[in-house]
């Protein structure tokens, strides 16, 4: 009860401070940029580009978010309502996974609407749908990686070295192609080369385990962290 | 020492007779970079007192309060909020412990009526009993023509007041104020902090002390990290000193001349 509580306010917060419309727009652009000017790829490589340049943003965007919330003492007026710290962290992260899914879910569906179906090697609509999860989980795992950042550091410190740490992750899921995925973010390098993919289904659900892995330590290690920071 | 009041004790009227430590801690300790700022502080405040807590260095009473609230986590010693030990989870302290500080906390977009209405889900008072407890503090606190006005628009005075609100929704036993009120003229807010209840408890630090008289009832001094007066009132009075900074300390060297130890209310 209480989650859902803190999560709405959390939705709330970036409604009214804009936020949440960046958010869906960063997530949508790249699947908009390939369904209007579908001669620009013959892959959906375009749509992982722009999930990759949206997960960049968005790092930087939770780890600020999230120190904000602990020096302007809104997370402290929760806390001494016995609301535990984890629950903070928790309600944050599903406030920015919900919007992520649903852009996401857009932005894939663009994506197949304008792509997808024109490979080389035409692609299953359930492979699809599991490479393109891969690739917003791969999101979501810089997201996490952004609140772990914004559980110690102060606002500015903590969005650059997300901003920095989510290129990194997002350029090296994006990049790497091996045969089986290894990184977290490897789902967007997974949607980047659907066409040339032997397995996409097995792919993109092990990718998928990987990212969800990821965000488990990740939002373990920022609710630790936020447990053991002064507010 | 840990829950060595039961809870049955604070649950009935039998608090304000019996007049339990509300708030103990003992052997506190806080380095803030690098120094010992809270360096074994000791002490326990009796259930329905209304103790000014001022510090040399200033912060050190915010820094306290903030430890006692579960904000801040002391290097060391223990605390018990009510008979309930910090070792036992700080969740537990719940409804019986408020803190209000210099930042009110709440988004500057809600209006008195949601962040009223957020606290009362929070604390699960119910739908009825919630709906009673937000008009009762509309109308002790003056928030009526400001309800469904956004805080960032009503203006600081609102927001603190608001803040107040929410924090006494709960009936807390115990309530933490750090420089409480201060963008509400001084008068309304002399008036607003003189809180009801004989078993309520406040610990009220303040940079100004003079302007707290009629509202504490005892005093207290943090002196390089530690504890070196705690006593009633009456004893400033008694000595001709006045309620301000300066008073307090003369008290407090005069106190440990003659005793060579903290004085106890």
């Amino acid at each position: 009860m209480r989650t859902a509580t803190v999560t709405w306010l959390a939705l709330r917060e970036l409604w009214i401070s804009f936020r949440l419309i960046i958010l869906l727009a960063a997530i949508l652009a790249g699947g908009i940029a390939g369904a209007l000017v579908p001669e620009l790829t013959l892959d959906p490589a375009l749509l992982a580009i722009g999930l990759a340049a949206a997960a960049v943003l968005l790092a930087g965007m939770s780890a600020r978010t999230l120190s904000r919330e602990r020096s302007r003492g809104t997370t402290a007026w929760l806390a001494v309502r016995g609301v535990p710290r984890w629950v903070v962290i928790w309600a944050w992260l599903a406030a920015f996974a919900i919007p992520i899914a649903v852009g996401g879910a857009g932005a894939a569906l663009l994506g197949w609407l304008s792509s997808a179906v024109d490979l080389p090697s035409p692609v299953d609509p359930v492979s699809y749908a599991a490479v393109a999860t891969s690739a917003v989980a791969g999101v979501v795992v810089v997201v996490a990686l952004g609140f772990t950042l914004g559980a110690i550091l102060r606002p500015l410190p903590a969005m650059l070295i997300a901003i920095l740490l989510g290129a990194v992750m997002s350029g090296a899921g994006l990049l790497a192609t091996n045969d089986a995925p290894i990184l977290p973010t490897a789902g967007l390098g997974l949607l980047a080369t659907l066409s040339t993919l032997d397995r996409p289904l097995a792919d993109g659900v092990r990718s998928l385990g990987l990212a969800s892995a990821a965000i488990a330590v990740l939002i373990v290690l920022a609710a630790a962290f936020l447990e053991s920071a002064d507010l | 020492m840990a829950g060595s009041t039961p809870d049955a004790l604070w649950s009935s009227s039998a608090v304000g007779i019996l007049q339990p430590a509300a708030v103990a801690c003992r052997g506190l300790r806080k380095r803030v970079r690098g120094s010992w700022v809270l360096d074994g502080v000791e002490l326990a405040v009796r259930a329905g007192v209304r103790l000014l807590l001022i510090a040399s260095p200033e912060e050190t009473a915010s820094l306290t309060l903030r430890i006692l609230g579960g904000l801040v986590r002391p290097a060391a010693g223990t605390i018990e909020i009510a008979g309930i030990a910090r070792s036992e989870g700080i969740a537990r302290w719940g409804r019986r412990l408020a803190y209000v500080g210099p930042r009110t906390g709440i988004y500057p977009w809600m209006t008195p009526h949601e962040a009223l209405d957020l606290a009362g889900r929070l604390a699960d008072l119910g739908r009825a009993e919630g709906a009673a407890r937000i008009q009762r503090a509309i109308v002790s606190w003056g928030l009526a023509p400001s309800l469904d006005r956004p805080l960032r628009v009503a203006g600081p005075g609102v927001a603190e007041r608001t803040a107040m609100a929410t924090a006494l929704l709960t009936d807390p036993e115990v309530l933490l104020l750090d420089e409480p009120l201060r963008a509400v003229e001084p008068e309304e807010r002399g008036r607003l902090l003189r809180i009801p209840g004989r078993r309520r408890t406040l610990i009220l630090a303040s940079r100004y002390p003079a302007s707290e008289a009629g509202i504490v009832n005892e005093v207290a001094l943090l002196r390089d990290g530690r504890l070196a007066l705690h006593a009633p009132l009456t004893a400033l009075d008694a000595r001709g000193l006045p309620l301000s900074q300066r008073g307090i300390e003369a008290l407090a060297d005069v106190v440990q001349a003659h005793s060579g130890r903290v004085a106890s209310a």
